[in-house]
């Protein structure tokens, strides 16, 4: 029944996501002080090993050797750390760098760390900065951000799928549902579909309401190696399965615009060997940065037939209580996206639903799931797969 | 005063003219040129006519990026010739081109510039951006004269009456007032109407057309001006009649002009586009800041940038001699298999491309490197182009209205500034939508050709219509690229 599992996660933590008053430092404490305190038998600070920071640097705050600062605010100051940047999917990769410290063997317990302070830039510096993870030479220069790269896409799939509005905003309302019911989620704020399709255009066909917000937050997660979790929890959560894939960097050279390469690569590596296939999956966590996002997530990870990811978006099934929910916590559309710290977060909510402690929105019986994390517009993906203990 | 008559016999009765007109913010003198001299040489195709040698460029854009037209129209070695940005400067590059030293028929004249107030002359003044560019191709056998620029002057305090003077300005060019059959474009600052009518007293057996108004100190570039007047006449020269076109000049009472014997074989021209896809006018108004503001975006060096200008400006990509796949940009290696030895640069089509998507970026959703350029134009449209089955560029979307463009519609590619980085202008290709038919075919007289409908007006425009447009001070001195080092 597949391979044993290859980390576990015995603690996590997470701020609130939203324009927050705390700075990038704060930020980094408050998560990191949370998941240690969130081990059900304790964790002394000292038994931490290895660190693994993940973000972007927004707006340029520390750029270079950032990792030290998480160190010293994660109380060990002096322990290994580095910075692991992939853009937005930061988070997938620095989870995946701290599942093989300790399946190799080589750490027993190390620390990810997922950060962004995003909201304390000017308007103009921080419009700079959003775009910084695309293609410069032929995206960016002919004038694209990543919300017109994903207009683009969102724009061919319709012309080879046929209208789209309805599942696009129906990704939003779903998500905007599930944020009402996690208190650290930027918007906790229902909308309706006509809201969501009457808001202004930002990138046609995506408006606002497509789009996730600019966010400021922290995650952390304790990551053990398998055979010693049971120190710190009775109900770790194990990590079964780990992949991650890239591609070009501009879509313009992708086989094509309606795929995600990276994302199906990274899923296929992650179910390769793992204890169950999608069919048992009880929930997902996927990055929706942009709504087309989320339908895309549904048909790259194997989920839903190409061009039907917004039928059975429709259709209800992604929603709590539907047959597959797909992010219980809001997604990067309501809860938000704080670039370095998404991966993490989604995580984060992995372990509350598995150890059945997501409260108004937990996931009936949720013994498995997925978190797909995506760095700008697919040049690089990261997939775990999760059991409960 | 000596008379001082330019002669040049052309030995082959060919005459070809590719011109167009667009206003944008994201034209000068350099994209101009380049974009009505690629109208032109697409024109030529399956006509034997043979590759540039050399290039008379009547314009505003500096001598340092003489290499630049060659780069960008992929002709090694052109010899680039430069004349001032007005009249008699055209004059003078067709008299050049019309002399034979081998070179016939492999010489073009492109008068192309823009006019926009200096920044310093605007001050915070809205001003009309305007751009043009006419590309004409000499050949053998056109009687051409030039009558130079202020050499027929009056004496100060002596002002001839208007049919004196045109009677001189005939006498000066060789042609009998009375006696002469043929056509005459007459340029004017004042009085068009009394203009008119001097003309037809003084050569009762020319037909002449007075276009006028009165100047201003922005609008339309002079050597553009005077390179459509000339195509107006060229157009109209089927028989062996004379022309002349020529502009008078306020405050000297000077005339200069340029005659042409007919007749001129037409083998076609190109126009614009339906002129209800060009956007109105008023969207192209800059503020001096605008003009000057500079990038605070993403970077992209100089040396990179100089890396791949090919591709950048004629969409050259490569092929694998061992798979055959054809990819774009070309990074000196095959996609496919690895391949790194022997691949070949390809030129990709740059006209008829299907848009595979396109998004429209609204105010606020750009990248901060065209905040400048949305502050003028608005919306903007990007779209992913197929240029060969799974090959693609990404082009933003020019001389449109944004919000039109479709999925599967058809798009050319044009050179044009893109943004200012490192205090230089960076070029590359945009994409402007193809109306169906609005190429004609060779030897096609161009229903919808710049003169007669996007600039001109037609050639019975009444006079006073075009006092409707401030006319000009030339283009301002614009930022350039470097010589590759
Ligand atoms: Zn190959």
């Amino acid at each position: 029944m597949g391979r044993p599992p290859r980390a576990a996660i015995v603690g996590a933590g997470h701020t609130r996501f939203g324009a927050l008053p705390e700075g990038p430092r704060r930020l980094v404490r408050d998560a990191v002080d949370q998941a240690v305190a969130s081990v059900d038998r304790g964790v002394d600070r000292e038994s931490i090993q290895e660190l693994f920071l993940s973000t972007l640097g927004f707006s340029g705050w520390q750029l270079g050797n950032a990792a030290s600062i998480a160190a010293e605010e994660a109380g060990r100051p002096g322990l290994p750390a580095v910075r692991v940047e992939n853009a937005c999917a930061s988070g997938g990769f620095a989870l995946r760098l701290a599942v093989d410290a300790v399946a190799s063997g080589r750490q027993d317990l190390v620390l990810v760390v997922g950060l962004e302070k995003m909201t304390d830039v000017p308007h103009p510096r921080r419009r700079y900065w959003l775009g910084v993870s695309g293609d410069t030479e032929w995206e960016r220069l002919a004038g694209l951000t990543f919300a017109g790269v994903y207009g683009l896409m969102a724009a061919r799939y319709a012309a080879e799928y046929g209208p789209v509005r309805e599942a696009l905003s129906e990704v939003a309302v779903k998500n905007h549902a599930h944020g009402v019911l996690n208190p650290n989620a930027h918007f906790q704020k229902a909308v309706t579909r006509e809201q969501v399709s009457a808001g202004p255009p930002v990138a046609a066909p995506l408006g606002l309401y497509d789009c996730c917000p600019v966010s400021d937050g922290a995650a952390a997660l304790l990551v053990a190696r398998p055979d010693v979790a049971r120190r710190f929890t009775d109900s770790p959560v194990y990590i079964v399965g780990s992949g991650a894939g890239s591609d070009h960097l501009a879509v313009q050279e992708r086989s094509s615009l309606t795929r995600i390469d990276a994302s199906r690569a990274a899923a296929e590596e992650a179910f390769r060997g793992a204890p169950f296939d999608r069919k048992r999956v009880d929930l997902l966590e996927v990055h929706d940065c942009f709504t087309i996002a989320e339908l895309l997530a549904l048909e790259d990870l194997g989920f839903s037939p190409r061009g039907g990811a917004g039928k059975l978006t429709l259709s209800g099934a992604t929603r709590l209580g539907g047959r597959l929910p797909v992010n219980p916590d809001g997604g990067l559309k309501a809860k938000g996206h704080p670039i370095g710290a998404t991966g993490v977060s989604q995580a984060y909510e992995v372990f509350l639903q598995l150890r059945g402690q997501a409260g108004a929105r937990q996931v009936g019986d949720a013994q498995r799931a997925l978190t797909h994390n995506v760095g700008g517009s697919g040049a690089t993906a990261a997939v775990h797969l999760f059991s409960g203990g | 005063m000596a008379r001082s008559i330019l002669s040049a016999s052309l030995v082959r009765p060919a005459w070809q003219l590719g011109s167009f007109r667009v206003e944008g913010p994201d034209e000068d003198s350099f994209t101009l040129a380049v974009t009505a001299l690629n109208r032109l040489g697409r024109q030529l195709q399956g006509t034997g006519a043979r590759t540039l040698a050399r290039l008379h460029v009547v314009g505003s854009c500096s001598p340092e990026i003489d290499w630049a037209f060659s780069e960008a129209l992929g002709i090694p070695g052109l010899d680039v010739r430069r004349y001032p940005s007005n009249a008699p400067g055209l004059w003078g590059a067709l008299a050049a081109a019309a002399h034979d030293d081998g070179t016939a028929g492999r010489e073009a004249v492109v008068a192309a510039d823009t006019a926009t107030l200096s920044p310093e002359a605007a001050g915070d003044r809205r001003v009309r951006h305007s751009a043009g560019g006419v590309a004409f191709l000499l050949s053998k056998e056109l009687g051409l004269s030039v009558l130079r620029h202020g050499f027929r002057g009056h004496p100060p305090g002596h002002s001839p009456s208007m049919q004196g003077a045109i009677t001189g300005w005939l006498e000066a060019l060789g042609l009998s007032p009375h006696g002469s059959r043929g056509e005459v474009v007459f340029e004017v600052e004042e009085e068009p109407d009394r203009w008119q009518a001097a003309w037809e007293q003084a050569a009762p057996g020319i037909t002449v057309t007075v276009v006028g108004g009165p100047r201003v100190d922005v609008g339309r570039p002079s050597a553009v001006e005077a390179a459509l007047l000339l195509w107006e006449l060229a157009r109209r020269l089927r028989t062996g009649d004379t022309g002349v076109v020529g502009q008078a000049v306020r405050g000297r009472n000077g005339f200069s002009a340029f005659r042409l014997d007919g007749p001129v074989r037409w083998l076609g021209s190109w126009g614009t586009g339906e002129p209800g896809l060009n956007p109105p006018t008023d969207k192209f108004l800059i503020r001096k800041s605008q003009l000057d503001a500079v990038s605070q975006g993403a970077y992209l060096p100089h040396p990179t940038y100089l890396e791949n200008l090919a591709g950048r400006w004629r969409l050259v990509g490569e092929r694998c001699p061992r798979c055959d796949t054809l990819a774009f940009p070309a990074r000196g290696r095959c996609r496919s298999c690895g391949r790194s030895e022997g691949l070949r640069s390809e030129a990709l089509p740059r006209v008829g491309l299907e848009v595979e998507a396109v998004t429209t970026i609204s105010p606020g959703a750009q990248p901060t490197e065209f905040d400048s350029m949305v502050e003028t134009v608005g919306a903007y449209d990007v779209a992913v182009v197929r240029l060969q089955p799974g090959v693609r560029a990404t082009f933003q979307v020019t001389d449109a209205v944004a919000g039109r463009l479709r999925v599967g519609d058809r798009v050319a590619a044009v050179l044009r500034r893109l943004y200012p980085m490192e205090g230089e202008w960076r070029y590359g290709l945009k994409a402007i939508p193809e109306t169906p038919g609005s190429t004609p075919r060779l030897g096609e007289r161009d229903p919808k050709s710049p003169a007669r409908s996007a600039r001109r007006g037609s050639s019975s425009v009444a006079p006073r219509e075009r006092r409707a447009t401030p006319r000009g001070s030339g283009g301002r001195a614009e930022r350039r690229p470097q010589r590759p080092r």
